[in-house]
């Protein structure tokens, strides 16, 4: 793929990273990640007391023989999954403040991680939306999906308004099979409907992860003197002394933040708030890195 | 409360000051910068928690920045408490002008001057001061002389001007001097005002101050406390050269001159005993008593001397010592000339059986026999023969009755008078008074004394028993002019019996002198006037016997002989007074030459000529003390100026304190002898200076709105940044092993 979002030296840097998921997915291929139905894989799960209707071939006779209770063993079984990457298009993901937009940023993130999950023989599809869907490449595991993908994020028009949380719906009812999730996006929209969107995902049993993406100027609002802010969406203009309302600004910021990562938390779903002045592989090292953590002390 | 400094000029200031920050608060809120934003919605909350909070910090912080610049403004102002009973806290704050007499009366005194006492007293005076006061020292003489001008007090700098400070050899002028303290004291920035006149009382100066003086007095009084201090003084005996001066003699070598100087007595006792020496040249020639003068009279002593050669002498006379030396001498000088060549030239045509018309004259000025007169070279020419004559082969050039002047004859002798030399005219019948008037008295050549405007002949009341009674007298004299006093030291009986009928009518220019007048109508008989270099004199009468018997009379050789000094020599000319500008000029002389001034007390030094309007070239000499200045262009022979005191000054008696209270017409502003002047000082100072609380407190403000500018703003530091995002990694990591 020589599409403009997949630097080589990120690519080199990410490669012997795997891409784990921390929850069962379902998947048709047989393949590393665990499926929730158990038998197939020779992994051994869990025991569970016998009940009518499980096969007989299932029960552990040698610990019936201990307990003289009958008890069935459970197996993980390994296979592959598939991968939507959400991409936030609104206008407000435009905002730059120094070299890169949150916008651009997003779609290197998105780029690079359809590559991990391609390469790996796993099922990557991409959502361009704002208001609404605007695009959507349907996942596939072969590499000719990387270049459909790249050319639908080099089509992205930015436009006002952010609805993430129907977006979220609407997803939830087209993945049909349970997979993964990956949301691109600054979440500058109503919290209350995106958090319910990120419940009926979970829900539907998908593996939700949100990359909460903000530009260095609005995690630490440095603007000194007075200055006229005008809205990207719409959202009218204000004029202020950065400097002198900082402290509260910072503080709203914080409170934002937490509310999102605790409604994430709760609903079971990975947060990772990122920085744009950060580079994306150490993004997505840490990211990667906490995932397979998580998955070997299960 | 008052201030010091101009409200309408700090209260301008300080409106613009405190203008500042409200246009710099106005300007910054114009000049924004603008920024796409998206977390429009953190930033709305932001605000409303902060805007209110964010006004009132801004409305304290710029009602703080214009009261600091309010309070240092005030303060420029220099507020001051009329009372000393507010709680504000202040400063008793007070400038002085100490103004200490430094004439030479000063100096009066056999065992302790009375300057030193003024300086005493002068230095109990500043104890009174605070370290940092402005004070200004000033020493009074014809002009003042300022030795410290508003400088912050400080003891030992001010103690060690004035024990340094000495007399003046000038006499008291309490107009100007007066007037120059005045604009001190109003120069002084300090809210109390305080002017010390150390002085011994001089009764003429302070007897009889004149209007300007008092007038510079209330304006000193309307802004400060007036302390006059007199200073004890040890009597008032003393002698003095009032006056000392070339009175007669022909200033030709082996002429016998005769000098005069009038020694006064202006003490309450008799004086006796004193000599006094005449130095020619800085050798002492002649010596005499002066003998016994009484309380306030003077005396005349004549010196006669001689000179052997050419040349300007300079002539001294010294009273032996008493207790005021510094009026004991005076000198002058007089210009010795080698040879005086004459031109008489006359209008008679040939010779008649009567005497020539210049007989008399030539006669008076050769005086036979006299060894004076070989210096004399008097030539006799026709006036038909002066297109002939070189001028400037001649010093003295005499017109006797000479009909008509020529234009080319009238600007050759406007040449040679302007040159410096001597022109004389004598009237007579033939005078074409029409041509006198155009060529001589115009505006291109404007030589005689004043327009010629006929004959006037006496007429008498006819009763007259003979010719001479039928004439007109030599009036009363009036003119200090060396040719009057020569008239005058005549008697009067024998001055009389010069009769004049006749005269030539003159209306004498303004910048004329009338010397000699006649009886009765006052008609001019003797004019002078000053043309560039040179003198012309004009007699109205004839140098014959045609309009009277004045060339027969013992008054006319005396007149002719002392006119032709007076031509060449000016004796007197080149005396000043100390503090008057002189000035030596020089003739054939370039404006770049080479000159060299000698000053009494002071090396020779080289000094560079000015140039007149004219052309002419001089030296200017600025004459600080008494003595004899020489100024020696290379080449050439010197040229001498003699510079005395005022001899004025020299009456040293004083007047007692409660004189000096009601000459001033203000009794309470002097301090007497054996008053507690630091008691005096102390109870007249009322009232403080707030300027510096206020400064303080306009530094108290600024640090405050610098701390809570600090402290509003401190929010943005870039720890704090830091902080949050630190913050929010942490709980995102901790989130994420929580969902593990």
């Amino acid at each position: 793929m020589q599409a403009k979002y997949l630097k080589p030296e990120t690519l080199t840097k990410l490669g012997p990273l795997d891409v784990v998921a921390r929850q069962v997915v379902e998947g048709i291929r047989i393949g590393m990640h665990r499926s929730p139905v158990r038998g197939i894989s020779t992994e051994f799960s869990a025991y569970r007391q016998y009940v009518a209707g499980d096969e007989i071939r299932h029960v552990d006779w040698k610990l019936y023989a201990r307990t003289e209770r009958p008890y069935v063993k459970l197996f993980d079984a390994e296979t592959n999954f598939i991968a939507n990457l959400l991409l936030d298009a609104s206008s407000s993901m435009t905002f730059q403040s120094g070299g890169i937009s949150k916008l651009e940023y997003a779609k290197f993130m998105a780029a690079t991680l359809a590559y991990l999950i391609v390469d790996q023989r796993d099922s990557a599809g991409v959502g361009i939306f704002d208001g609404e869907l605007r695009n959507y490449v349907e996942p596939k595991s072969t590499l000719g999906i990387l270049a459909d993908i790249s050319r639908e994020l080099e089509k992205v028009d930015p436009r006002p308004r952010t609805d993430i949380a129907s977006l979220l719906h609407e997803f939830a009812g087209r993945m049909k099979r349970r997979g993964m999730v990956f949301l691109f996006s600054d979440l500058l929209d109503n919290t209350d409907d995106f958090l319910k969107g990120i419940g009926h995902l979970r829900f539907r049993g998908h593996n939700v992860t949100v990359f909460h993406i903000l530009d260095p100027h609005e995690i630490e609002f440095p603007l000194n003197g007075v200055w006229r802010f005008e809205g990207l969406e719409n959202d009218g203009e204000i004029v202020t002394q950065p400097a002198r309302v900082r402290a509260a600004y910072l503080k709203e910021l914080e409170a934002f933040i937490t509310d999102v990562r605790r409604a994430c938390v709760k609903n079971g779903a990975d947060y990772v708030l990122v920085n744009t002045n950060d580079p994306i592989e150490s993004i997505l090292s840490n990211y990667l890195l906490q995932r397979t953590m998580a998955a070997k002390t299960r | 409360m008052s201030t010091v400094n101009s409200f309408a000029l700090w209260g301008t200031l300080a409106g613009i000051g405190v203008a500042v920050p409200i246009i710099i608060h106005l300007l910054h809120q114009r000049h924004r910068r603008r920024t796409d934003w998206a977390a429009m919605e953190l930033l709305r909350k932001a605000l409303v928690i902060r805007s209110g909070q964010v006004k009132l910090e801004d409305l304290l912080i710029l009602l703080l920045r214009c009261l600091v610049l309010a309070l240092a403004a005030f303060a420029m102002l220099r507020p001051f408490l009329d009372s000393d009973s507010s709680i504000i806290p202040g400063e008793k704050k007070a400038g002085m002008v100490v103004a200490i007499d430094a004439s030479y009366s000063m100096s009066h005194g056999k065992h302790a001057q009375r300057f030193d006492r003024a300086k005493e007293k002068a230095l109990q005076i500043l104890k009174n001061a605070n370290v940092g006061d402005p004070t200004t020292v000033v020493l009074l003489g014809q002009k003042p002389r300022i030795l410290l001008r508003g400088v912050g007090y400080e003891e030992t700098r001010f103690n060690e001007v004035i024990n340094g400070a000495s007399t003046l050899p000038e006499a008291m002028n309490l107009d100007r001097c007066l007037d120059e303290v005045a604009e001190l004291v109003a120069e002084l920035k300090a809210p109390l005002k305080e002017c010390y006149l150390v002085t011994d009382g001089q009764a003429v100066d302070w007897e009889n101050l004149s209007q300007d003086a008092r007038a510079s007095l209330d304006s000193v009084d309307g802004e400060a406390t007036i302390f006059v201090a007199p200073i004890a003084d040890e009597g008032s005996e003393n002698l003095s050269v009032m006056n000392f001066q070339y009175a007669s003699g022909s200033l030709v070598p082996s002429g016998t001159i005769r000098f005069e100087a009038e020694v006064r007595n202006h003490g309450a006792q008799i004086q006796d005993g004193t000599t006094a020496v005449l130095q020619v040249d800085g050798q002492d020639v002649s010596r005499q008593s002066v003998g016994p003068i009484r309380a306030g009279e003077s005396k005349v002593v004549a010196f006669y001397t001689s000179f052997d050669g050419g040349g300007d002498a300079k002539v001294r006379v010294e009273l032996s010592a008493d207790s005021l030396n510094q009026d004991n001498a005076r000198q002058t000088v007089v210009h010795v000339r080698d040879r005086i060549r004459v031109l008489c030239a006359h209008g008679e045509g040939p010779s008649g059986s009567k005497p020539s018309e210049i007989f008399y004259l030539v006669r008076a000025l050769e005086l036979k026999k006299s060894q004076e007169s070989t210096s004399l070279d008097v030539v006799r020419a026709d006036w038909q023969d002066l297109d002939t004559e070189d001028f400037n082969d001649y010093d003295v050039i005499l017109l006797a009755n000479v009909p008509t002047i020529g234009v080319d004859l009238a600007q050759r002798l406007d040449r040679f008078v302007r040159k410096g030399g001597g022109l004389g005219i004598y009237g007579g019948d033939k005078l074409d008074l029409d041509s006198y008037n155009a060529q001589l008295y115009g505006e291109e050549v404007s030589l005689l004394p004043g327009e010629l405007r006929g004959m006037a002949e006496f007429e008498g009341s006819g009763l007259e028993e003979n010719q001479d009674e039928a004439s007109w007298t030599i009036g009363p004299i009036q003119s200090d002019h060396v040719l009057a006093k020569l008239a005058a030291s005549i008697p009067e009986e024998g001055r009389n019996a010069a009769k004049i009928r006749k005269v030539l009518q003159v209306k004498p220019d303004a910048s004329a002198d009338t010397l000699l007048t006649l009886s009765r109508k006052g008609l001019p008989l003797l004019l002078e006037k000053r043309v560039g270099a040179g003198t012309v004199l004009l007699v109205t009468t004839t140098a014959d016997r045609d309009w009277g018997n004045l060339c027969v009379h013992p008054f006319f050789p005396m007149m002719a002989q002392q006119s032709i000094t007076h031509f060449t020599s000016r004796p007197g000319e080149r005396t000043y007074t100390v503090g008057v500008p002189g000035e030596v000029s020089f003739t054939g002389l370039q404006a770049d030459a080479s000159v060299t001034l000698a000053e009494p007390e002071s090396d020779p030094r080289g000094v560079s000529l000015s140039v007149r309007d004219d052309g002419g070239v001089f030296c200017s000499v600025d004459t600080e003390v008494p003595g004899f200045y020489e100024v020696q262009p290379e080449g050439q022979s010197s040229s001498a100026l003699a510079v005395n005191i005022l001899p004025s000054e020299a009456d040293v008696k004083v007047l007692p304190s409660d004189a000096l209270g009601s000459a001033l017409g203000k009794p309470e502003w002097v301090v007497p002898l054996d008053a507690n002047l630091e008691q005096l000082i102390k109870q007249s100072r009322e009232g403080l200076d707030i300027s510096r609380t206020l400064l303080i407190l306009a530094l108290v403000v600024f640090l405050l709105q610098g701390f809570l500018a600090r402290l509003f703003t401190s929010r943005m530091s870039g720890d704090d940044a830091t902080d949050v995002t630190e913050s929010l990694r942490k709980q995102t990591l901790a989130a994420a092993r929580r969902t593990t």
